[in-house]
């Protein structure tokens, strides 16, 4: 049963428009309102705290909050002056970290952390970069409705990894904790953007096999139904592994630097996942990345929530293993789908065996197996000896020879080493602009959170506006498709179809701190 | 001296409420407040909430739950009762220490007559000052550019 509004009420909210709901109300509102830690009123230009649009304000504190505000200009959002202080501490003390590398992470100062942590007031928003530090929701910070669990999982989940299974250094906590930020950011906005996960009729399977079919094989088998439902065909390599996960499954690729031993992680919010990726390490080579990330969609596909257990961190050892050698049933299983996946064994074989065929000798053949499928030297071996019994040992690269890494850096790491706003950290400065910009345009958020998010200032944001939708056409498309709204469709009748093709090429944006490249042999 | 800022919802909130409903006036230290309404606050609204206002002539205030809050039909008193919907210079919140007679907490926290600047809202401290009352305020909210709803 749809709930009807009093239209009087949501004039005195929202002055008066179109629509009949809150929601479309709020859509429709030129309102704005500001927070601080203790409480949301409307908006004044002197105000210096976050301003926040109808849309914004209603979707974080609801309907009786904002009539509250209607009524006496401001609301109480806050249980406690100690309340935003207990969260962050307790969360802080749950990843394991201090308050010298939260400040720094957050970039505010140890006595901010602190102060906020005994229940002094500091300014919103240095308390919000304090909780996107540690993965909290910082439109709930201090509010005084139960706090959500969202990625809570996540975070409990980092605390027994640590515990139990994998090192992980303070640095990569602190890298995961923001990442799950920014995915349960991107998640939420793409959800008002409409960009919603397209499974494309892959189902999650509690099969990691058993006597007599081991875990890998049906690894194998789950690569094959995952290139088949999504029109990958059985032989074809894979241009770009980032853009299959964001573009055509919708989900959420957030590049991070965490250090030498982590490759990857998958992980849960809320029913809905995302994948990190490490940028440090032998990641730092696209060839293996795409192998990471090829593993970590095995996971995210395929794996039933009691499996994925809310977060899985991959070590790069794990990975390093022929499939039949890892003891894990769910590493295995996501192991084999990862190789077979992003290589195939039948096309690996056909392809090697179709060079060599042409007079190259072996060690060029597999040099023309690496290239042509965009997978490192080990995948290429695995792959080799799998299909085609080749030993593992004797296969080394011609003397002198690389892989050819520049196609592949360039579509894995996008927007990661190329950015129109230089300063922007590599976890934010994926898809995830695109799609803060473009709620941003439709008034999901405002230009201040906006910026903040991409920490940098409103006038920037406004002048790298554009190229951003040029980066990301697909998050802007939508729209188009969708007959919508009126900013990305004039965009796009003056500017034509965006192909990436056409603007990788024009891509003027050095980021500032470019990582190093150097080839590593995976 | 201004008039209320926003409308009332109902005939109640603008029905002047006088001694016998339990109005009284700060005049000098200590503060009359019932023993049992005394408490420190920790936000805006806490239990043992006075709302004050100053009109042209003093500074009424009322117990936020004295039993007339019933008969009003919003069921709360507002500070439009202590001015019958005239106009008012500042209003506000106070609570009375339940161990110092003389220490007040206060704020600003009024949809009506609140303070809209720092500097009415010091102006307002003041004042309970000059009167010879310790005054703990809650202060000014910069991020909010509102008068500060919890006392940190």
């Amino acid at each position: 049963m749809v709930a009807e509004f009093d239209t009087a009420m949501l004039d005195e909210v929202f002055d008066s428009g179109p629509g009949d709901t809150p929601e479309t109300r709020a859509h429709n509102s030129e309102r704005a309102y500001v927070r601080s830690l203790s409480q949301i009123a409307e908006y004044t230009p002197e105000a210096k705290g976050r301003k926040l649009s109808a849309s914004e304000a209603l979707d974080a504190y609801g309907l009786s909050v904002l009539r509250e505000v209607a009524s006496e200009g401001t609301a109480l959002l806050c249980e406690s002056p100690r309340a935003a202080g207990r969260l962050v501490e307790r969360r802080r003390k749950l990843l394991g970290l201090d308050t010298r590398h939260v400040a720094k992470t957050a970039g505010v100062t140890r006595e901010s952390v602190e102060r906020l942590e005994s229940g002094q007031r500091i300014p919103i928003r240095q308390a919000e970069r304090v909780a996107r530090a540690l993965g909290l929701d910082e439109r709930k910070l201090s509010w005084k409705a139960e706090a959500p669990a969202e990625n809570e999982r996540v975070a409990v989940r980092l605390r027994t990894i640590g515990d139990d299974e994998v090192l992980l250094t303070a640095h990569a906590v602190s890298a995961i904790a923001e990442a799950s930020w920014v995915a349960a950011t991107q998640l939420r906005l793409q959800h008002k953007l409409g960009i919603l996960p397209q499974h494309h009729g892959i189902v999650r399977s509690t099969d990691y096999g058993g006597p007599g079919r081991p875990a890998f094989k049906h690894g194998y088998s789950l690569a094959a139904d995952a290139r088949e439902k999504l029109g990958l065909g059985l032989e074809n390599p894979l241009e770009s592994l980032r853009e299959l996960a964001e573009v055509k499954l919708g989900i959420p690729v957030i590049q991070v630097e965490m250090g030498s031993d982590i490759a990857g992680a998958t992980i849960d919010i809320g029913g809905q996942r995302a994948i990190i990726l490490n940028l440090d390490g032998q990641n730092r080579n696209a060839l293996v990345r795409r192998s990471t990330m090829a593993h970590e969609l095995g996971h995210l596909l395929y794996d039933p929530p009691g499996n994925l257990e809310s977060l899985r961190v991959d070590e790069y050892d794990q990975l390093d293993y022929q499939p039949t050698q890892v003891h894990d049933p769910v590493e295995q299983r996501a192991n084999a789908f990862g190789a077979e996946f992003i290589a195939p064994r039948s096309a690996v074989a056909a392809h090697y065996e179709k060079a060599v065929g042409g007079r190259v000798d072996s060690s060029h053949a597999l040099l023309d197996v690496m290239n042509h499928f965009g997978i490192s030297h080990t995948v290429a071996r695995y792959q080799l000896f799998n299909g085609l019994g080749i030993p593992l040992e004797p296969l080394p690269l011609p003397g002198g020879s690389r892989p050819e890494l520049k196609k592949w850096e360039a579509v894995e790491s996008y927007t990661v080493d190329y950015h129109p706003l230089e300063r922007l950290k590599s976890s934010r400065a994926g898809r995830f602009s695109a799609v803060v910009v473009r709620a941003a345009q439709e008034g999901h958020i405002s230009w201040d959170s906006a910026a903040e998010m991409l920490e940098c200032e409103e006038a920037t944001l406004q002048e790298a506006m554009e190229a951003i939708a040029e980066l990301f056409p697909a998050v802007f498309e939508i729209l188009h498709q969708a007959g919508g709204f009126s900013w990305a469709t004039s965009y796009l009748l003056r500017h034509g179809s965006c192909s990436r093709a056409a603007t990788s090429q024009s891509r003027p944006f050095k980021r500032a701190q470019v990582r190093s490249s150097t080839p590593v042999h995976g | 001296m201004r008039p209320p800022r926003r409308k009332s919802a109902n005939k109640d909130e603008v029905r002047k409420l006088g001694k016998r409903d339990g109005v009284m006036i700060i005049q000098g230290p200590p503060v009359a407040a019932n023993e049992s309404n005394r408490k420190v606050p920790k936000k805006q609204g806490d239990p043992g909430c006075h709302l004050w206002v100053f009109d042209s002539q003093a500074i009424p205030y009322i117990f936020e739950r004295a039993p007339v809050a019933d008969t009003l039909e919003s069921g709360v008193v507002k500070h439009t009762n202590l001015t019958g919907g005239g106009d008012a210079s500042c209003a506000g919140e106070l609570w009375v220490d339940p161990a110092d007679d003389n220490l007040i907490y206060i704020n600003g926290c009024s949809g009506r007559y609140g303070p809209r600047t720092r500097e009415q809202m010091d102006c307002t401290v003041e004042v309970f000052d000059q009167l010879g009352h310790k005054v703990r305020s809650f202060g000014w909210d910069d991020d909010a550019n509102m008068p500060e709803k919890v006392l940190w």
